[in-house]
């Protein structure tokens, strides 16, 4: 079947066309003969019978009246058809009356006789059996055999005929075929010719010619049609090419112009928000060393140094007779109570005043600490010492706590026992700052009557310490979370919208987080600043890229099984250029 | 079939007309026995010539067996039968053995639609009526005038004597060489308007007799 596969196609249609003709004529012709050797048989059946029965009725007297001799006789007449070879009349009993054998020929093979009338084709014979009878009654049967060499000889016959017709019929077929394919294989192999110099040469200009209006017709112009269609878009193809490179010049030339653009804003934008942070940093601590200040003026105020004064001219006006003055004279003898009692009035602002002045100094130091850790921003302060974090919320809360008294909040420490760990004390300090005033303006817009802040520190794994401010204050609306982290988002009028994303930019590059929750409006905010307690892992997490810290942060969101939990880590900004 | 085995050489033939013989056929090896008895007849030249007692009894029964065989070859003049399957008379005159054997013989066939009945009439009579009728050779010599008595009335007379068709017979039942032959007297036959089948006629020997 390969092989045919492989001929080429004026060969597989002779093939075809051969094979086909062969069969159909072969079909043919054993349906002939078959037909006609069936006919034949039966009219042999026929003529054989009638004869048998003829025969048959002139034997019956002589079966009737013993005469064997007649009736051998009777079958004798047989001589004139040369195909009975023999015959035989029985009687009833089975027994045989009569017997004719044809002059020189063999007896055939016996057959089991029968009464009925039959007839029955072996090999080479025909055996026929019909009943005699006389006067309706029967007396015996004829069995007539006759030699079947006739029906071989046609069979021959028409195996010659059918020979004979087949090679007559097949040199025809293969002379017509061989003329006629012409029509089919001719535009076919001219196609094929076409398209194989065009996969050799590439060249789609040539064209196929159209012969007929055919199926192959259409399929020669289908051919060029879609010549034509490889040709129009090489074309265009090449011609996109071309101006694509052009517009490849021009948009890079952009994108050169486009850059330079940005490079210059982001510089002034990088620029905005140092100042900003300044801004935001210092004015938080502003307010502080504000209220110091207030507090060392009202205790200065309460000094009274124009009794000191009145004492000193009343000492000096009896300075001759001083010892006088103070034993013997009314006023004199006061003079050393009162003054004890001015000593004591002098001391207690001075007790009050010096732990102002040292709030006020730490203050500043904050301050200048800010102020340099944004003068050399690119290895921003790197300073990192081992602190106790509670400590360090402890001096927050401190820095906060005159806003926080008299706003009747109740301050909860939860605090749980955790190691002393290498932070950016500054870069922590200013995010619990942060946190804690954000959590004091949530209670100020909330009109609950408890309000609370509790602050929660704990170790979170073996590496990290996990501290959470979370107020009952006003809350944060859903869609909101995702925007508290943006760097110039408030919700606050006077809010700058940079403390949360400042925080979450430090809490980033400390290797930790922050993030904040809230069940929604009215209903409370938790933040929670996670960092790790070995630099180590500092060092991994900032080695992280920015979707893994996303990953992470979503994660953390999930461990809490907080609806509506957000956490953002933006790493948005780190300015481009120190100032 | 006790019968046929009796049955001498060259009377194998008969067995077929015999009661047992038509109804129903015995087992193969009396029937082989038979065909080899019927080769040895015909190759021995029809040889012994002993009648035996059993041979006699068998000539009756041939005798018997063509009797009721006729009807099938005879046509008689119209009017001889009332209706169309009125029955066919065999009529025997006297006494005889063949008429003994006829009973068996005739019970259940039907010949061309017709039974056959069998009739006894005492010696000396001549019936008119009746389609065959069989006259003895001793009822022959006893009353050598009634063939002429019944001449002209239609019936197929058969006889067993050697001058019965010279006596106006028309059909005689003879022993040629062991068998028993059929002689016809055509003219007699014309006369009394019987017509003899052409079979008949083949299988017997054909005389143009005394017209008496």
């Amino acid at each position: 079947m390969t092989s045919f596969h492989n001929l080429s196609l004026r060969r597989k249609l002779t093939v075809i066309i051969m094979l086909t003709s062969t069969l159909v004529l072969l079909l043919a012709c054993a349906g002939f003969a078959t037909f006609d050797l069936l006919g034949f048989r039966r009219e042999m059946v026929q003529m054989v019978s009638s004869l048998a029965e003829v025969v048959g009725n002139n034997t019956t007297a002589a079966i009737d009246f013993n005469k064997p001799l007649d009736a051998m006789q009777t079958l004798t007449a047989l001589r004139g058809e040369p195909k009975i070879v023999a015959a035989h009349v029985h009687t009833l009993d089975g027994g045989t009356f009569a017997t004719y054998l044809r002059e020189g020929a063999q007896p055939p093979p016996e057959v089991p006789h029968s009464l009925q009338s039959r007839h029955e084709f072996t090999a080479t014979h025909l055996y026929v059996f019909r009943p005699i009878a006389q006067g309706g009654e029967r007396v015996g049967t004829i069995e007539l055999i006759a030699d079947l060499k006739d029906l071989q000889v046609r069979f021959w016959r028409y195996a010659g005929i059918t020979v004979l017709v087949l090679g007559v019929s097949l040199l025809a077929a293969f002379a017509l075929s061989s003329w006629l394919q012409k029509l089919v294989s001719d535009p076919i192999l001219h196609l094929a010719q076409v398209a194989r110099s065009v996969a050799i040469e590439k060249d789609y200009s040539v064209r196929a010619v159209e012969q007929s209006d055919d199926e192959l017709g259409q399929l020669v112009k289908g051919f060029n049609t879609m010549l034509f269609q490889i040709q129009t878009r090489d074309a265009a193809l090449l011609a996109a090419q071309t101006s694509l490179e052009e517009r490849v010049v021009e948009r890079t030339g952009e994108l050169v112009k486009t850059h330079a653009q940005l490079l210059v804003v982001s510089r002034e934008a990088g620029m905005a928000t140092v100042a900003t942070s300044i801004l935001h940093n210092v004015g938080n601590v502003l307010n502080s060393v504000n209220v110091s200040a207030d507090r060392i003026l009202e205790k200065v105020r309460q000094l009274k140094p124009a009794s000191l004064v009145k004492v000193a001219a009343l000492l000096r006006e009896h300075a001759k007779d001083l010892p006088e003055y103070l034993s013997h004279d009314p006023r004199g003898r006061e003079l050393p109570g009162y003054l004890s009692a001015l000593a004591d009035q002098l001391a207690d602002p001075q007790k009050d005043i010096l732990p102002e002045v040292a709030a006020l100094r730490k203050n500043v130091e904050h301050i200048r600490e800010i102020v340099r850790m944004q003068q050399g921003y690119t290895n921003a302060s790197d300073v990192w010492e081992t602190l106790s974090i509670t400590d360090l919320m402890e001096d927050a809360i401190g820095i906060n706590a005159d806003d926080l008294a008299p706003r009747k909040v109740e301050l909860i420490r939860e605090f749980s026992a955790v190691p002393a760990f290498p932070m950016e004390k500054h870069k922590v300090l200013q995010i619990l700052i942060n946190l804690l005033s954000n959590a004091k303006h949530a209670l100020d817009a909330s009109r609950a009557s408890d309000r609370k802040l509790i602050v929660r520190i704990g170790p979170h794994g073996e590496n990290r310490v996990r501290i959470s401010v979370i107020d009952n204050g006003m809350g944060i609306p859903a869609e909101n979370l995702t925007r508290i982290f943006q760097h110039g988002f408030t919700t606050r009028a006077g809010g700058h919208g940079f403390g949360l994303h400042s925080g979450a930019v430090a809490a980033q590059e400390m290797g930790g987080s922050l993030i904040a929750r809230s069940e929604g409006p009215g209903m409370g905010a938790e933040f929670t600043l996670e960092l790790p307690i070995s630099r180590q892992g500092r060092s991994v997490c900032t080695a992280e890229s920015g979707a893994e810290v996303m990953r992470r942060v979503a994660e953390n969101g999930a461990d809490r099984n907080a609806r509506g939990a957000i956490a953002l880590v933006n790493p948005i900004l780190a300015p481009s250029s120190p100032i | 079939m006790a019968v046929l085995m009796r049955a001498p050489p060259g009377k194998a033939g008969l067995r077929r007309s015999l009661p047992e013989g038509r109804n129903g056929r015995g087992p193969g090896k009396a029937r082989r026995i038979l065909c080899v008895l019927w080769v040895m007849a015909m190759g021995s030249g029809f040889g012994t010539l002993e009648a035996t007692a059993a041979e006699l009894a068998s000539e009756y029964q041939v005798k018997a067996a063509y009797l009721v065989n006729l009807p099938k070859y005879v046509n008689w003049p119209a009017g001889a039968f009332a209706e169309t399957n009125s029955p066919v008379v065999l009529t025997v005159v006297g006494e005889s053995k063949v008429a003994d054997e006829i009973p068996m013989i005739i019970e259940g066939r039907i010949v061309n639609g017709r039974r056959i009945i069998l009739k006894r009439v005492a010696s000396g009579d001549a019936p008119r009526e009746g389609h065959i009728l069989f006259v003895p050779a001793a009822e022959q010599k006893r009353s050598p005038g009634l063939l002429s008595k019944l001449r002209d009335t239609g019936i197929l007379t058969v006889g067993e004597s050697d001058d019965f068709l010279e006596r106006g017979g028309i059909i005689n039942l003879v022993r040629r060489d062991q068998h028993i032959t059929l002689e016809v007297n055509v003219t007699a036959a014309d006369k009394a308007q019987i017509t003899l089948s052409s079979k008949l006629l083949g299988v017997s020997k054909v005389e143009k007799g005394n017209p008496k």
